[in-house]
């Protein structure tokens, strides 16, 4: 099992390199000289050649590439990303403020989306073409169809202006009001699980009917076990990992929704923050959110491949 | 068993089995496929005839009419600019198709030669960059990486295209991949290279077109996706310029006055929402239809 951990690990990290040097490099694909970008947006937009000459050097960029990539790649590991030319603040305040938003929306949806996709699934396929089936099949063919944003407007529509159920838009910490922190987050909630829910619904189903048609389980029924103990000791576990993989993918589907949904509630997190950034041309800041939202789903597949090495022993041999 | 009935049995055995007639008859066996297709065909239809169809001017600023509700001179109401709600929303069509096919075609074709590639080279170097490269992408969201391509090459429909193309290329990639792994360890494909023909024919002579079937599929499930991340991209406002219409950027652009005006940001959204359900449908009755391996697995 460590030696599985070891190699995921080391190609987990190999692949955030490729991240930062795609990153950076693409970066680098910008039309024009990062620094006229940078003069052009600040306030001394008349500046002289001596002046300029005096900034590529303080920025490090008359040196070769390579260098200034390492040079880059050493700040970032030490926790600076950047300085952001419209906040004119540190890029990782920026996000120190906003990554604890994100990711309080993202968890809360990535448990509900976990939580009810199995549920719905495994009951789905457990009662196939009864009542439960008929109602979850189309639902969650529905959830894989429906836009995440326009599912927003319509609740915003529904609940909030119409309804006055709940607030249409905002984020409190639930330090501060945890009842208003809940109020505010059923909306987004519902809009960044909504696409997980519904795959993982559907990969549930089709993996339960897969596994119920096994030669174990049919040996479970056939010494005479009750319904319960078969679905919870024979069927659960192994129905559940191809659900893992889908579980990685769910991760990357709620932190792609952030960019909408945060935009549809009006919630300063990292979605906003890197759409804004691209309107306001702060490429410092969009390069430092796309790295932190790859390397979070990085780190998310990571546990998901540990846990699928402990689920399914076969695997962590192969 | 009298004469008559043994000849029957034995005239009927060696009957070929229709391939055409046996697809139509798996594809059409579920009747909703056949509602997706008439949405497709409507899409279709609406994107080429726009001109004629539309009945006001899509783009024509007229302030005395701002705003209406939907009545019968203006179906589904007019815009903060006075522009015919329908008009708008049939013009958007061919911003859905342009940019649907073409991320599609491009994605494709490029997803499908590194599959290809990576699959048949024996040089390990270079299947692991293409590979490696595909699992990079992957784990990227696909719009967080079209934001970043986007924010690089700037707005536009072309960079738009661009942009999901590259995110959508780990897909095909990927089940190109895995299909030309199989398909090379084929009899027929050793009786070619035995018979001295060239990697790039057995590449594209008979791997590529044993490969399609699976692969149709999978463009066609793709395409539901990739214009539900188009309409998250242009309404974010990413993509097609004002005062171009795109359903995504009519959502937003009636979000503000959701309260009087709700269909203005419904309408599009109902729009987006069937074209890429039918998507789904018609892929779902392609992959039965298509390749009875995928048949229920998701």
């Amino acid at each position: 099992m460590i030696a599985y951990i070891v190699r995921r690990l080391i190609s987990a990290i190999i692949i955030l390199i490729f991240l930062t040097v795609v990153i950076f490099f693409a970066m680098r694909l910008l039309p024009g000289d990062p620094l006229m970008i940078y003069v052009a947006q600040s306030q001394f937009s008349n500046i002289g050649q001596d002046a300029l000459q005096q900034l590529r050097i303080e920025y490090g960029l008359d040196k070769p590439m390579l260098v200034q990539y390492f040079t880059w790649a050493g700040h970032v590991l030490q926790g600076d990303l950047g300085k952001s030319i419209f906040f004119n603040q540190s890029v990782g305040k920026l996000i120190a403020r906003r990554l604890p938003i994100t990711i309080n929306i993202g968890a809360v949806a990535f448990v509900v989306a976990t939580v009810l996709g199995t549920l719905t699934g495994l009951m789905a396929g457990l009662r196939r073409g009864k009542l439960v089936d008929q109602l979850v099949t189309p639902l969650a063919y529905v959830g894989i169809t429906i836009p995440v944003f326009w599912l927003g407007v319509v609740m915003v529509y529904l609940f909030g202006v119409t309804l006055h159920w709940l607030p249409i838009g905002g984020y409190t910490s639930p330090f501060t009001n945890l009842w208003l922190n809940a109020k505010q987050l059923i909306m987004p909630v519902i809009c960044e699980c909504v696409l997980g829910l519904a795959s993982l619904s559907r990969q549930m189903r089709s993996s339960v009917l897969e596994v119920a048609r096994q030669d174990y389980i049919r040996t479970a029924w056939a010494k005479g076990l009750q319904e319960r103990a078969i679905v919870i000791k024979h069927m659960l576990k192994n129905s559940l990992i191809p659900i893992i993989t889908l579980m990685g993918f769910a991760i990357g589907g709620i932190f792609g929704g952030s960019v909408l949904v945060e935009t549809v509630f009006n919630i300063p997190g990292m979605g906003r923050l890197m759409v804004n950034s691209i309107f306001n041309q702060d490429y410092v800041v969009v390069q430092a959110t796309t790295l932190i939202f790859g390397a979070l789903v990085l780190l998310v597949n990571l546990i998901v491949d540990i846990s699928y090495g402990w689920l399914d022993p076969r695997i962590k041999y192969s | 068993m009298t004469q008559q009935q043994v000849t029957t049995a034995f005239s009927e055995a060696p009957v070929r089995v229709n391939e055409w007639k046996r697809f139509r008859r798996v594809f059409f066996a579920r009747k909703i496929v056949i509602f997706g297709l008439v949405v497709l065909s409507l899409l279709v239809i609406a994107a080429i005839f726009a001109p004629w169809l539309a009945p006001y001017d899509p783009y024509k600023v007229d302030m005395r009419n701002v705003r209406l509700q939907p009545s019968a001179q203006h179906l589904l109401g007019t815009d903060s600019n006075g522009r015919d709600t329908l008009s708008r929303l049939i013009y958007g069509s061919r911003t859905t198709i342009v940019v649907g096919f073409a991320t599609t075609g491009f994605g494709a074709l490029v997803g499908m030669i590194l599959g290809l590639l990576a699959g048949y080279t024996n040089n390990k170097a270079i299947n692991m960059i293409i590979m490696r490269g595909m699992d990079l992408l992957l784990s990227f969201p696909m719009i967080i990486l079209a934001l970043f391509v986007a924010a690089i090459l700037g707005g536009g429909i072309q960079n738009v295209i661009i942009a999901l193309a590259i995110g959508a290329l780990p897909g095909y990639a990927r089940v190109m991949h895995g299909l030309t792994l199989s398909i090379r360890e084929n009899d027929y494909v050793m009786a070619e290279r035995a018979m001295g023909a060239s990697n790039i024919k057995i590449m594209f002579s008979h791997i590529l077109p044993n490969a399609l079937p699976p692969m149709i599929v999978l463009i066609t499930m793709q395409l539901g996706g990739i214009i539900l991340a188009e309409a998250g991209l242009s309404y974010l406002g990413i993509g097609i310029k004002p005062p171009g219409a795109a359903w995504g950027a009519m959502v937003n652009d009636g979000y503000r006055f959701l309260t009087d005006l709700p269909v203005l940001s419904f309408a599009p959204g109902i729009a987006i929402m069937l074209v890429v359900f039918a998507f789904n449908l018609v892929g779902d009755g392609l992959r039965d239809a298509l390749d009875p391996r995928l048949r229920g697995t998701i």
